[in-house]
């Protein structure tokens, strides 16, 4: 077991779904991005490690809907292709470097991800204030920086009751401050019951999170490392 | 200058014609083989000496060539923006009257077709003294391109590639789904959304002038399917502007239903203008209302078919010119309605079929 997983603090579970992957397998132009023979992911805090290019983002996107591939995701008894709603309902994903339409507010979709989300106001105003961007979140996303886009991402993937909250990337762009209410919002995030997956390549940031198990991207596919 | 000007004969004159092949090859059908070749000069003329007559039909004439002109600015700019043209982005080393001339002449010669139909319509006017609509001719196509190499001028020359300083629209409520496509348009494409509806109401009310002798619901529908396929640029970037910045959407939990109903209540939003248009202009709302039903038909079908391989410039515009043609002659046998719904069908059966197995060019990215 590594350090990190020594940490481990185990909280109360709520929900305890499994995050499953079946012969998973993701070509581009004939060519192999990613494949997977089988990957179960329990509850907890996952840490995505690889190289550049080695296939963690896609593999995110591909744990949440977002790109097509072959093969099956469930989470507990629901399928990403058979039940892409119930299943999308449990599972949101804040990308490395967002990209949101400019001329909308950080405001429209943050009431758009209630609204589909089910959420309610309460929840996004509390993470509004956790975040710090009250003070910004009303103006057109194309006046932000990156730092300000990503934060409202984290924001925008945190709202609702999802299971599992894939973050790619979460600490790059972010100042000081921010990363600590980041790993904080982890922290108490993971004591309601909720699961993360996130990748990164900056250590000093995850010493602070009680670390479920490690994977691995590389060559083309997704182990477990402990 | 020759040697940019062989510069510009590759990249930008050769490029057009070569991709745009298909659709000029079948505008020169309709225009020159439809026709019997004995009476084709007749045909032609007694067309030009319509369109002279009618200031209606001319501005409609001048809505198609403005359409045009912008699809041309688009595809420059388009060039512009790839890497392997970035030798063009050095022109701005050129004095402005310089390149200013530069951008008329290359603008001049991928207009050419059109340059050389009016011609012969100025020389129509002027034989036939009808000097208001030959002078406004000339000035028209001399305004056309000049605003084109401005156009292009600012392009190359800035940073910043939007020239039109129009105040944004920005609504406090909230914005459902739907709204997010209008506000696109109404925020970064309003010369093109606006130049849409003028050439979408003309369409209408040219062919709702046609003389008949009892009422006929059917020429609105004919205009407005010249006006609904002129939405093509509008369909494009709205496509462009889901796999840019609306693809994080593809995450959250909407129906594929729900998807489609919200990408339908965009286009009836977008077509609801020509719908009152239609009804000011006399026809019975529920024959308006079949009219705005086909226009949303027609382009959710388009839009539909463009998820099924990644976002392709020259095809969507083939299945346009198809759709067009079939919808036409759909509406002159009076089965708008049947056909409105059976497209409405197909399109839905399309999207569902595949919206999911989409992904765009530039996914890894």
């Amino acid at each position: 077991m590594c350090w990190q997983c020594a940490q481990l603090n185990r909280p109360r579970y709520v929900r305890a779904l499994m995050l499953s992957f079946q012969q998973i397998k993701k070509e581009y132009n004939n060519q192999l991005i990613l494949q997977i023979d089988a990957l179960k992911i329990d509850r907890g805090i996952h840490w995505l490690q690889g190289m550049n290019g080695s296939g963690k983002s896609t593999f995110m996107k591909i744990a949440c809907g977002m790109i097509p591939f072959e093969g099956n995701v469930t989470l507990g008894n629901f399928n990403l292709k058979k039940n892409s709603v119930s299943f999308k309902q449990r599972i949101s994903f804040a990308e490395a470097e967002p990209v949101y339409p400019e001329f909308l507010s950080g405001n429209d979709l943050i009431r758009f991800y209630n609204a589909v989300r089910k959420s309610d106001k309460k929840n996004s105003d509390e993470l509004i204030a956790r975040f710090g961007i009250g003070t910004y979140y009303k103006n057109p996303i194309g006046t932000y920086s990156s730092g300000m886009t990503k934060k409202l991402s984290l924001v925008l993937a945190f709202i609702g009751s999802t299971d599992f909250i894939l973050l790619d990337e979460p600490f790059v762009t972010l100042d000081t401050a921010t990363l600590e209410i980041l790993t904080a919002t982890i922290h108490d995030y993971h004591q309601q019951g909720r699961s993360f997956i996130f990748s990164s390549h900056q250590a000093q940031e995850i010493e602070h999170l009680p670390i479920t198990s490690r994977l691995l991207a590389e060559n083309q596919t997704i182990c477990r490392l402990c | 200058m020759p040697a940019l000007l062989k510069i510009i004969h590759k990249i930008w004159i050769q490029k057009f014609y070569e991709r745009h092949a298909v659709l000029l090859g079948l505008v020169f059908y309709v225009m020159f083989f439809l026709v019997n070749s004995g009476e084709i000069i007749d045909f032609h003329f007694n067309l030009i000496v319509a369109v002279l007559s009618s200031f209606k039909l001319l501005l409609l004439i001048f809505g198609i060539w403005f359409l045009y002109q912008i699809k041309m600015i688009f595809f420059f700019e388009e060039c512009l923006s790839l890497p392997q043209n970035i030798i063009l982005k050095k022109f701005e080393l050129l004095s402005r009257s310089n390149q200013f001339r530069l951008y008329a002449y290359a603008l001049l010669l991928a207009y050419m077709p059109v340059f050389i139909y009016s011609s012969v319509m100025i020389v129509i006017a002027f034989r036939y003294r009808l000097f208001l609509a030959g002078l406004s001719i000339v000035g028209f196509q001399a305004g056309i391109i000049s605003l084109g190499a401005w156009r292009l001028l600012h392009t190359i020359n800035s940073c910043t590639p939007s020239i039109f300083k129009i105040p944004s629209f920005r609504w406090k409520l909230i914005k459902p789904f739907p709204l997010f496509y209008i506000d696109l348009l109404v925020n970064r494409f309003k010369i093109t959304f606006l130049l849409t509806k003028i050439f979408s109401v003309l369409g209408i009310l040219g062919f709702m002038q046609l003389p008949v002798d009892h009422y006929e619901p059917r020429l609105a529908w004919l205009g407005f399917t010249f006006g609904f396929s002129g939405h093509y640029v509008i369909l494009y970037e709205w496509r462009k502007f889901e796999d840019r910045n609306l693809f994080f959407s593809r995450a959250l939990p909407l129906a594929i239903h729900s998807r489609f109903v919200m990408l339908g209540i965009a286009y009836a939003l977008l077509l609801l203008p020509e719908w009152g248009v239609m009804i000011a202009q006399g026809l019975g709302i529920y024959d308006a209302t079949v009219g705005w039903l086909m226009g949303i038909s027609f382009l959710l079908f388009i839009h539909g078919s463009s998820y099924r391989s990644a976002l392709d410039n020259e095809q969507l515009m083939q299945n346009m010119l198809w759709l067009f043609l079939i919808t036409f002659l759909m509406v002159l046998s009076q089965l708008s309605l049947p056909f409105s719904l059976l497209l409405l069908a197909v399109a839905a059966w399309r999207f569902r079929k595949n919206f999911d197995g989409y992904q765009p060019a530039d996914f890894l990215a």
